[in-house]
């Protein structure tokens, strides 16, 4: 009976889902790379550029900040700088820009991590929302440094809050969702 | 690892995330240009999903407003007809104006803009919303689109194109803070450099003393950047003076509207003072240069 339960269709499909789901560190590099892909073009085709004209909605960004948490250096970097590219080959943005924001994020969350507990879910708010601040500030300055810093008004600071704490939001989800791979051991801890 | 390796290790890697800012802050801070190595990472990749999307999209929303959103079309029709005979009366005018516009053009020497060295595109992505604005098309170097290519509807001037893809091309946007445009005042024909500001808005400094009204039309010159001449750009909108006293600030508002685009037209004309320059220096150096981000 379980035998025919798992091989039926909706059991078929929710395990297809759950392979092809965006889970942070999935523990194949190639995987890693391909979700990668997968964010970056719902984010750039799907999303809407402006939600409710107010904010922008990031879901790469976030998803980026609890890989690093999770993966090593060796494979942060090189998604660091595939994602920095994915974003900025999709604009005007000035090449560079968040490949060396999401650089420094990699390298400096690699040292922090350790500190990062599921018991309490604050420091993850509290990193989430800091290095969404970090790349924020970077395109802030950029575009005070190369456009009119008059356009960055009560309007830009508003909606760069709401951009921030939506990415927190769907930070801790993806966080949350690489929790629950973990052995249950390490879910307490 | 040695205890000194690992102290090195992580020496190095702070430092390189401190740099990395000071690093890209140093760099010459253009986008990315040109047709190879990002297009292939940035734009081939993500393409299957994008067009597959961009397919469902277009299908879902033509049969909403084929099938389902016909509320209010009697009436709509009703009154398309009325305008249809009014349209008809003036279009007569029009064909004898365009006649004899072709007949002056071809005696002041000028060459029309020739359907065959057009190619139409749809849009198929924008980020005019972003800080840093540009549209993807559906036409790419299969199709002989170059990186600087002009990008125009029937409005206006929507921009140029700055990469190029397999089967899609970004466009920077009239509007990006990175765009310039040579232009004249239709009135006038006082020329300036037009370029991208805020909110979907363009900026364009003069002389105090131009002759300039709320309301002028703002054409290209045909001088620099490829756009052949008495193109639309947009039209006068606030005009500032500078404290200096010696300068005006126009704002632009472009006829087109970027956020409703649904096909563009790429022109097969590269800007001819650049040609004048590969003429010169060779293809190799055009392809490096833009390949280095200073194209």
């Amino acid at each position: 009976m379980e035998r025919i339960l798992e091989t039926s269709g909706p059991n078929r499909l929710q395990r297809i889902l759950a392979a092809f789901w965006p889970q942070p560190d999935s523990g194949n590099f190639l995987l890693d790379v391909f979700h990668v892909f997968l964010l970056a073009a719902i984010e750039q085709s799907m999303i809407p550029h402006q939600m409710l004209g107010v904010f922008r909605i990031d879901i790469l960004t976030p998803w980026l900040f609890v890989f690093f948490v999770f993966a090593p250096l060796r494979k942060s970097l090189p998604l660091a700088i595939l994602a920095g590219l994915l974003q900025e080959t999709r604009s005007t943005a000035p090449a560079g820009m968040y490949m060396s924001a999401y650089w420094s994020a990699a390298v400096t969350l690699h040292f922090i991590r350790h500190t990062l507990s599921w018991r309490h879910v604050g420091p993850w708010n509290v990193m989430l929302a800091s290095c969404m601040a970090w790349v924020i500030s970077f395109e802030t300055l950029v575009i005070a440094v190369t456009q009119d810093p008059g356009r960055l008004g009560w309007k830009y600071g508003f909606s760069q809050i709401f951009r921030t704490l939506i990415a927190v939001g769907i930070g801790v989800f993806f966080a949350r969702t690489a929790k629950n791979s973990l052995p249950p051991e390490d879910q307490v801890g | 690892m040695t205890t000194r390796q690992s102290h090195l290790q992580k020496v190095a890697l702070i430092a390189s995330a401190v740099i990395a800012p000071f690093f890209f802050l140093s760099s010459t801070m253009k986008p990315w240009r040109g047709d190879r190595v990002n297009a292939v990472v940035g734009q081939e990749v993500i393409h299957p999903a994008m067009s597959t999307w961009h397919g469902l999209a277009a299908y879902l929303s033509s049969v909403w407003n084929s099938y389902i959103a016909l509320s209010g079309a009697a009436e709509e029709n009703h009154q398309l007809r009325d305008k249809v005979a009014i349209l008809q009366t003036k279009l007569m005018d029009y064909e004898e104006q365009v006649r004899q516009t072709a007949r002056l053009r071809q005696l002041l020497g000028l060459s029309e803009l020739q359907p065959e060295k057009m190619l139409v595109a749809e849009v198929i992505g924008t980020r005019v919303n972003n800080l840093f604005k540009a549209l993807r098309i559906s036409r790419g170097s299969l199709d002989g689109v170059k990186a600087g290519m002009p990008v125009i509807a029937p409005q206006g001037i929507v921009g140029r194109v700055i990469r190029t893809g397999l089967k899609e091309s970004d466009v920077q946007l009239l509007v990006d803070f990175d765009f310039n445009l040579d232009v004249l005042l239709q009135r006038t024909r006082v020329r300036g450099v037009l370029n991208g500001f805020s909110n979907d808005l363009c900026r364009l400094n003069l002389q105090k003393g131009a002759d300039i009204r709320i309301g002028d039309t703002v054409i290209t010159s045909g001088i620099v950047g490829g756009f052949p001449k008495g193109l639309p750009v947009g039209r006068v909108m606030r005009i500032t003076y500078e404290s200096d006293n010696v300068s005006q600030i126009i704002t632009t508002e472009p006829w087109v509207d970027y956020r409703r685009l649904e096909e563009v037209m790429v022109l097969h004309q590269l800007d001819p003072e650049l040609q004048k320059i590969v003429e010169t220096a060779g293809r190799e150096w055009l392809e490096r240069t833009l390949k280095s981000g200073n194209g």
